[in-house]
């Protein structure tokens, strides 16, 4: 199951979360792609994103 | 910083919306003026798309690429009288073509960065014709270059020009609007001797600027939405701002918004301005890709920027570690590239992109490796609005300015362009408030 969810949509790609990422889990190419077996559930990715395209599940 | 208003004052003399470099020079440059000022940031972190974030040993930008245009111009000015330091690049631009490369200082040196004599000539017919009155003939200057100037050389010459600095096709942008860019460009043109690199690159900017507001007594608060924008009979007065749950209500004689023209316009919540605002949602905003490769060597040997119009889609390539070796793991550099998006496919877009690096650095593989890339359009774009149709920074509003990358002066490009912005707003707000003291 994936923890975070990525709004296709509304990412533009901008990488914020990414770089912002302590443990790795996300990688951007065009959008946010994000890895569930990395996450450590930190929230970081979703205080840094402009567009808010990051949801919890 | 935390939050804990309910009891305390909640006056500003100035209520600076949103964090970024507009809205952070603004706040450091009034507070140290002895105005009292707070500013709201809804993201966790402060300097919006001119800040960088530490990845893998890196300084990732969020957008603008660790340099500021012209050593000259009001950017710089501002960073030297407030005491943030920077260094100056060795060259002012290169251009790398198929089977030539030449860089240069100045105006007149980039007649040499063009190989053909044809394309020189045409440059200089180009230089004369932007000092002649002008008449609007709405054109745009794709259409000037192919019908009047008939050179292709000079056309790919401007097309990476204009792709890297307003991330705009020459098709993008009208002839009026760029006369007036090259115009300004060649009469500083015997000045333009370089670049800026600021030290710890945007971040450093953004880490100086948060020092003079505290150490002058302005707050910067993150994790704070504004909500709404108060205007009374044409005046604003403040704002309401959410912090948690929380909507608190702050006063401000003057409010500058950094929020990018549309989201203000959204937050004055009154019917008036919503034919503005329809109009603002309509217009295209310039679009860009950044890969951000790490090198085991200097790839560029200079520190200015180098434009690759040998490359398909990308159009210029910075490599700031030249000047600032912190910006990178010990021993490496980075480098910064830059595209447009030309059209919704973005992994199409970063495939051509990538495919361009192994003709610019044929030896690509043996040296580079790259750490991850960036696109930024629509909601977070590269600039909010297109070059020439920024808003002015004074609003219909009495004591709301605007300031940002939808409000960059006429003219005047990149972070330039906000600079400048900036400062007329920090000096209107100065002289207004001097006119109600006397």
């Amino acid at each position: 199951m994936n923890m975070i969810q990525i709004n296709e949509n509304k990412c533009v790609g901008c990488g914020y979360c990414e770089t912002n990422c302590p443990h790795f889990a996300i990688t951007v190419l065009g959008f946010a792609k994000f890895n569930a077996d990395k996450c450590e559930m930190c929230m970081k990715c979703l205080s840094v994103c402009p567009t808010n395209s990051i949801r919890m599940m | 910083m935390s939050i804990s208003m309910s009891n305390k004052l909640n006056s500003y003399d100035v209520i600076v919306a949103g964090a970024g470099i507009g809205g952070l020079l603004s706040a450091a440059m009034l507070s140290k003026r002895g105005f009292s000022v707070i500013v709201f940031e809804r993201l966790s972190f402060i300097g919006g798309r001119f800040t960088s974030f530490n990845f893998k040993g890196y300084e990732i930008p969020s957008g603008a690429i660790h340099m500021i245009p012209n050593s000259r111009g009001t950017f710089a000015k501002i960073l030297r009288d407030l005491g943030i330091n920077y260094k100056k690049t060795d060259v002012w631009v290169e251009y790398m073509w198929d089977d030539y490369q030449k860089s240069c200082n100045d105006v007149f040196g980039i007649f040499k960065t063009l190989k053909s004599k044809s394309a020189r000539w045409s440059f200089a017919k180009v230089i004369f014709e932007i000092m002649q009155p002008q008449k609007d003939d709405g054109i745009s200057f794709s259409e000037y270059l192919n019908n009047e100037v008939k050179n292709d050389e000079l056309y790919r010459f401007f097309e990476v020009f204009v792709n890297f600095s307003l991330s705009l096709s020459l098709e993008g942008i009208s002839k009026k609007t760029m006369f007036k860019i090259l115009k300004n460009v060649a009469l500083q043109g015997v000045y333009l001797d370089s670049q800026v690199v600021p030290i710890g690159g945007c971040k450093g900017v953004i880490n100086g600027l948060e020092k003079i507001i505290s150490a002058n007594n302005g707050k910067i608060i993150t994790n704070a939405d504004i909500e709404q924008i108060l205007v009374r009979e044409g005046k604003t007065d403040g704002v309401v701002v959410k912090v948690g749950e929380e909507c608190i209500e702050m006063k401000g004689k003057y409010v500058v918004s950094n929020l990018g023209p549309i989201k203000t316009y959204e937050k004055i919540n009154k019917n008036e301005y919503s034919v503005t605002l329809s109009k603002l949602r309509k217009k295209k905003t310039p679009a860009g890709i950044t890969i951000c490769i790490s090198a085991s060597k200097d790839m560029l040997g200079h520190s200015g920027i180098t434009f690759t119009p040998i490359a398909e889609r990308v159009c210029g390539i910075v490599q700031p570690t030249t000047l600032d070796s912190s910006l990178a793991p010990k021993g490496k550099h980075l480098l910064l590239t830059h595209q447009i998006l030309k059209n919704k496919n973005i992994e199409k877009e970063i495939g051509i992109g990538i495919a361009d690096l192994y003709k610019i650095f044929p030896d690509f593989d043996k040296y580079c490796e790259i750490l991850c890339i960036h696109s930024f359009h629509d909601d977070w774009p590269v600039n909010y609005l297109t070059q020439g149709d920024d808003l002015p920074n004074r609003t219909q509003i009495e004591n709301l300015f605007m300031v940002g990358d939808g409000n960059k002066t006429p003219s005047r490009i990149m972070t330039e362009g906000v600079a400048d912005g900036v400062k007329h707003v920090v000096d209107e707000i100065y002289a207004s408030q001097n006119k109600k003291i006397n």
